[in-house]
Parts: structure tokens; C-alpha cells; sequence
């Protein structure tokens, strides 16, 4: 096993995954840009490394940065999370040169799943259905657009180099194509450091279900089981669940073995997903391959009870894994909340600020995947995500009930959150029916509705008025959510007067 | 003492009149007496006529916070009823922080209704500020790379009057 590992991510996945690497007793090393200095992550490691300047491009996705990191801080292994470079072969590549064991598949691996063309060819080769598009080489955007044109609308554009939803645009009228291809184009470049994008057959409100799959290097590969990712917004997940309501045991049994199928067919290791779409006949294409942790792998670890973090440590190091399919069970059922700094109300845009407040809820099967705390700001840099709320019961009901009443404890205060928008989600009838696509949002306008604000929360904020007196500058202040001049984490617990 | 606060673009007027340790608080036409004091935990124990609650609340700049029963609100501070809409008409405010990377109009342009004006990038994602009226780019405050905050005016659009009616901000 490895003495000591560098985790290149920050936020809630750093702070999972040095929690992992302590408990298997290996020494950890957290990596931090300017803005970062004071975050959980780097409090929870054993030692840290500065990246300097905020701007993803010159911390956490900066390569040579985080190479000179990993040999000063001389680790014998480097865990990428996911986002950043855990998708980025010149990364993986450049750890297989340093000798630094990059935490996840063969770079050769990455890179042939980053290119959706070949991916998709090699998948389709070994016998697992694909989805009709254009993933050619040329790239400009007149032979783009005469691409999008023959597979027809509506037409989705994605990244090549892209998950996460960053970068995709679906098209409906021909005059929007060529703006929305040039628009993806800056966004992924941006994101990924790679301008390509790919084109595809659009199915109208798919479900999502992706395959948790496991690969060690005696070529032993099993799969955990489905997640049922259908619930979007900006084609980005905010809930997850365990199992899915849509796969009987037969079909969930074909698409467990077509995961397992594709993952062999490109000598996959470690931990990895197989995303899917499933139409309304079930019929399943395979989407894309994601070379790395999930962000939503909690549930899987709920219902298997396997850690698959202390996994990808272990197959990283050499160990075999000892794990059965025929052993393997989902027992009970499982949901992830995503929770994030950003208004429903507003088209879901970003929100930013200083979090006073933050109480996560606590109980029995409630686990909270955090990277936040009191005092911190939320930045525009970096991913809204501030947390993953997951919950574990019985039955699918109870999971529900569970949930509903869990965000109803969860407190933030300081930014907007996606927190009431995720309890309404849960409380819908077509949600509890597990009636749900990849639509769901933009089908159910009433979740938008915000309960009118009652006497009760006018009297609190009034209260806190006359009670502590806020800084008496109301009208001096510009109409800004940013900058607060009051270091209001400083004032807001002194209550005067009570 | 007189408060007004925004939510969901309406206004509230609280109306709170302190007395030693209790407050007597109009809202529209209901009257409250009310006693609180602080939990440990940080949250107010309040008595309001017969309702009984415990939110929290959080103060920063003119944004109030209430978390209550499993929502959070947000509120903002407003001076008068007259300072609901604090940008003059014709100014497009940045919805977000973050950097310009595109200007799709120059000054003099005429617009449509939900024309593109420019693209925010922010938290790696594009957001785009579209006009809320037909009518003409009076200024153009930004240009290409510059980063802005919330709130602040991007651009200054003249609406177009012949257009009465559907020009509604």
C-alpha cells in the first residue's frame, strides 16, 4: 500500500478521500489555490501544498504545478477526485513518467474514453449499443454544421473532452446550429483545455442510468450496480438514487453484463462508470465511459456496502479484488441530494457569498459529504457544489421520507441554495412514483413555486433588527449579494438586548 | 420603526415598535405581540400572539436570511416602497459575477426582445444576458474580458416607445 498520497482536488471529494487515505493509514498531502488556503480539505490533511492564484487554469488544473507537488512533497501516488485533471491523460501520462501512481485507469484508457469517437467504436465492437452521431476529427465549425445537419434536430452538441453537462447545448432550428456549436467550442476550452465537440441523435426525455464498474490489474472486473441519474438541470445531476425504478432484474442483469462488457473490451482498471441512456422502451445505448470516481458514488456504497474509495487505493497499489459478483446485493435503497449554491428561482445561476450558517442534518443512515463550513466563501471560481446529502433506508418510500425531512433540518445560510427546490423535487407525486426522466424539471413547472413568505420569517427579520442592529448603512450600501464590508460572521452571533 | 423588505420582487412593510423586553409588530392589517430570546444554538425562540417559532437569521449587507420550518427566505432591506426597482429603467444589471467573454452588440444597435446582449462566464459555465425590451444600445459599459460583479450595469438600452405594451422590463 502507499506511504503517502496527493489529493489534486478540493472541496467535499478531497475531504472524502483524505478521510479514506487516514483511515488505510497512508499520509496525505492537500493541494490548495489562494482563495482555498483556509478550506476544510487542507485542514484535513496531514500536509499541504500551495498552488497560488485562484484561476483553475493556474492551480488545480495546472499539471506542471501539481507534478512539482507531488515530488516535493515526495508522494508515491496522486488521487485525482473527479473534474480538474481526473479526466485528462497528459496528466495521467506525466504521473506514469514521474513514477507517481496516478489513482485510477492506464492513461492509453483515459484517453481513448475521452475521445467519444473511439470510445464509442471499441464499445460498439464488443457488442454494446451506441447512439447515432458525428464524432469525427474535423473540427471546423462549416464541416461541424454540415455534420449537424445530416443527423437532423433536434441535435445535441457536447464536449469531447467534457462530462458534467459543461459545454452542452441541444439544438432545435437550423439557424441556432452554428452559434450554439461556436458557443460550446470557447465554453469546453475553457473547462477542459480542448475545444472539440462531438454531435448526436437526440432521444427525447431518456432516462440516465449509469453502471459503477471495478477493475483490478488481474484482470477481474465486476460491476455494482445501476444509479438511476435522470433528475438534471443543465443536463447536470442533482439527485441520484439506488436502485432504479425502471431496470427488473433482467434488464438490470444485461446491463450490468454490457457495463462489465465495455470496460474489458479497453482493459479498463479501477474504478469507473458506464453511463447509459434508456429510452421509454427500454432500450439502452451506451453513453460515455467516465474514467474516474463519481460524484454520486455514495449511494453505490450505501446499498453494496463497499467503499470504493479505499478500493481504488487498494487496485492502485497492485492488491487483487476480492470482491464477488455473485456476492454482491443491493440491500435497501439510497439518494444523494446535491447541494448547491445557486437559485432555482433565477435559472439556476451560480450564487455567491460568505456562509454564516451551517447545519447539516444528522441521524440514522445520513451521511454528509462536505467541504464546507461557517465563515467560508463561496467563490465564483470553482463548482457551486457545496455538499452531497445521502440518506439510506428499507425500502424506496421510506429513502424518500427520509430525505424530505433531512434537507428540512439542513441549514445554510449566507447563499442561495438549491436545498427547498430538492425537498419540492422529493415530494412530487412523479417522483415518488418513480416516474422520472431527464426532463422532469423542465416538465414540472410547480416546482418553481416558492411558498409565499409567512408573518412568522418577517417578524424573525425584523427581530434581528431591533434585536443585534445590523450595521445602520442600509442606504450607503450598494444593491450588491457580493462584498460585504461587515465581516458579518463577526456580528451575527451577538445578540444584544435578549 | 418603519422596515421594508423585498422578496420575490414584493415589497413588505413590518411595522415594530419596541417596548421593554416585548415588541408589538404590524403587518398589514395583523397586529403581533411578540417576545423572543436567544438559543444556545443560535437560533430565536419567538412568541408571536400564539404562534410559537424558532428560525435563524443571518444579516449581510442588505440580504437577510431566514431559515423557518425548513425553508430559507431571502429577504432584502429596502429603504421605501419607492426603492423596489433601484436600477433606473433601461439599465441591464448583471445577473451573476464572473468575466465577459462575448459582446454580441455594439452602441447604436437596435435590439429585440430577448436578443442576446452578452455572455458571463462563471463557475465555468456561460450565462447569457439577453435585453428584456425591443429598442437601441444607448452604452455599452464593459467590453470583452472585463469581470464584473452582481448587480452591476452592463448596459444602457433605450426601449423602443412605438413598441408600447410589450415592453414591459
Amino acid at each position: 500500500m502507499f506511504e503517502k498520497v496527493l489529493i489534486a482536488n478540493r472541496g467535499e471529494i478531497a475531504v472524502r478521500i483524505l478521510t479514506a487515505c487516514h483511515e488505510l493509514g497512508i499520509r496525505t498531502v492537500a493541494v490548495y489555490s489562494e482563495v482555498d488556503a483556509d478550506a476544510p480539505h487542507v485542514r484535513c490533511a496531514d500536509e499541504s501544498y500551495p498552488l497560488g492564484d485562484p484561476q483553475p487554469l493556474e492551480s488545480y488544473l495546472n499539471i506542471d504545478k501539481i507534478i512539482t507537488a507531488c515530488s516535493e512533497m515526495g508522494v508515491d501516488a496522486v488521487h485525482p477526485g473527479y473534474g480538474f485533471l481526473a479526466e485528462n491523460p497528459a496528466f495521467a501520462e506525466r504521473c506514469e513518467r514521474e513514477n507517481i501512481t496516478f489513482i485510477g485507469p492506464h492513461s492509453d484508457v483515459i484517453r481513448l474514453m475521452g475521445h467519444k469517437v473511439e470510445a464509442k467504436t471499441s464499445i460498439k465492437k464488443a457488442g454494446v449499443p451506441v447512439i447515432p452521431g458525428y464524432h469525427g476529427g474535423d473540427q471546423h465549425v462549416d464541416a461541424l454544421v454540415e455534420e449537424g445537419l445530416q443527423i437532423g434536430f433536434p441535435l445535441l452538441i457536447k464536449a469531447a473532452a467534457g462530462g458534467g453537462g459543461k459545454g452542452m447545448r441541444i439544438v432545435t432550428r437550423e439557424e441556432d446550429l452554428k452559434e450554439f456549436i461556436e458557443s460550446c467550442k470557447r465554453e469546453s476550452g475553457k473547462a477542459f483545455g480542448d475545444d472539440s465537440v462531438f454531435l448526436e441523435k437526440y432521444v427525447d426525455r431518456p432516462r440516465h442510468i449509469e453502471f459503477q464498474i471495478l477493475g483490478d490489474h488481474h484482470k477481474k472486473m465486476i460491476h455494482l450496480f445501476e444509479r438511476e441519474c435522470s433528475i438534471q438541470r443543465r443536463h447536470q445531476k442533482i439527485i441520484e438514487e439506488t436502485p432504479s425504478t425502471a431496470l427488473d432484474s433482467q434488464l438490470q442483469e444485461k446491463m450490468g453484463e454490457a457495463a462489465v462488457k465495455a470496460a474489458e473490451a479497453v482493459g479498463y482498471t479501477n474504478a469507473g462508470t458506464v453511463e447509459f441512456m434508456v429510452d421509454g422502451n427500454k432500450n439502452f445505448y451506451f453513453l460515455e465511459m467516465n474514467t474516474r470516481l463519481q460524484v454520486e458514488h455514495p449511494v453505490t456504497e450505501f446499498v453494496t456496502g463497499v467503499d470504493l474509495v479505499k478500493w481504488q487505493l487498494r487496485i492502485a497499489s497492485g492488491e487483487p479484488l476480492t470482491l464477488e459478483q455473485e456476492q454482491l446485493t443491493q440491500r435497501g435503497h439510497a439518494i444523494e441530494c446535491r447541494i448547491y449554491a445557486e437559485d432555482p428561482q433565477n435559472d439556476f445561476l451560480p450564487s455567491t457569498g460568505i456562509l454564516n450558517q451551517v447545519e447539516l442534518p444528522q441521524g440514522v443512515n445520513i451521511r454528509n459529504d462536505s467541504g464546507i463550513e461557517p465563515g467560508m466563501e463561496v467563490t465564483s471560481y470553482y463548482d457551486p457544489l457545496l455538499a452531497k446529502l445521502t440518506v439510506y433506508a428499507e425500502n424506496r418510500g421510506e429513502t424518500i421520507q427520509k430525505m424530505i425531512w433531512a434537507l428540512s433540518t439542513y441549514v445554510i445560510l449566507g447563499v442561495t441554495t438549491n436545498i427547498s427546490f430538492l425537498r419540492r423535487v422529493l415530494a412530487h407525486e412523479s417522483f415518488r412514483r418513480g416516474d422520472i426522466t431527464t426532463h422532469f424539471i423542465q416538465d414540472h413547472e410547480n416546482l418553481f413555486l416558492e411558498p409565499e413568505i409567512p408573518d412568522e420569517a418577517l417578524i424573525a427579520a425584523a427581530l434581528a433588527e431591533t434585536l443585534r442592529m445590523t450595521p445602520q448603512t442600509v442606504e450607503a450600501q450598494p444593491v450588491s449579494g457580493v462584498a460585504d464590508p461587515y465581516s458579518p460572521w463577526k456580528t451575527a452571533e451577538k445578540w444584544s438586548n435578549v | 420603526m418603519e422596515l421594508y423588505y423585498e422578496h420575490k420582487n414584493c415589497m413588505y412593510k413590518v411595522d415594530v415598535e419596541q417596548r421593554s423586553d416585548t415588541w408589538e409588530i404590524h403587518i398589514n392589517d395583523k397586529v403581533y405581540q411578540v417576545s423572543a430570546s436567544e438559543l444556545k444554538d443560535g437560533r430565536i425562540h419567538v412568541t408571536a400572539n400564539d404562534l410559537v417559532f424558532r428560525p435563524r437569521v443571518y444579516c449581510n449587507g442588505q440580504n437577510r436570511f431566514v431559515f423557518l420550518n425548513g425553508e430559507t427566505y431571502r429577504l432584502k432591506r429596502a429603504v421605501r416602497f419607492s426603492t423596489t426597482h433601484d436600477h433606473v429603467e433601461g439599465e441591464i444589471l448583471s445577473p451573476i459575477g464572473g468575466k465577459i467573454v462575448k459582446v454580441f452588440v455594439g452602441e447604436g444597435d437596435i435590439v429585440q426582445k430577448k436578443q442576446d446582449l452578452l455572455i458571463i462566464e462563471s463557475m465555468k459555465m456561460e450565462h447569457r444576458v439577453k435585453s428584456p425590451v425591443k429598442g437601441t444600445v444607448m452604452r455599452l459599459r464593459y467590453g470583452e474580458g472585463a469581470i464584473v460583479d452582481t448587480n452591476e450595469v452592463l448596459v444602457d438600452i433605450e426601449r423602443d416607445k412605438s413598441t408600447n405594451g410589450q415592453g414591459e422590463w
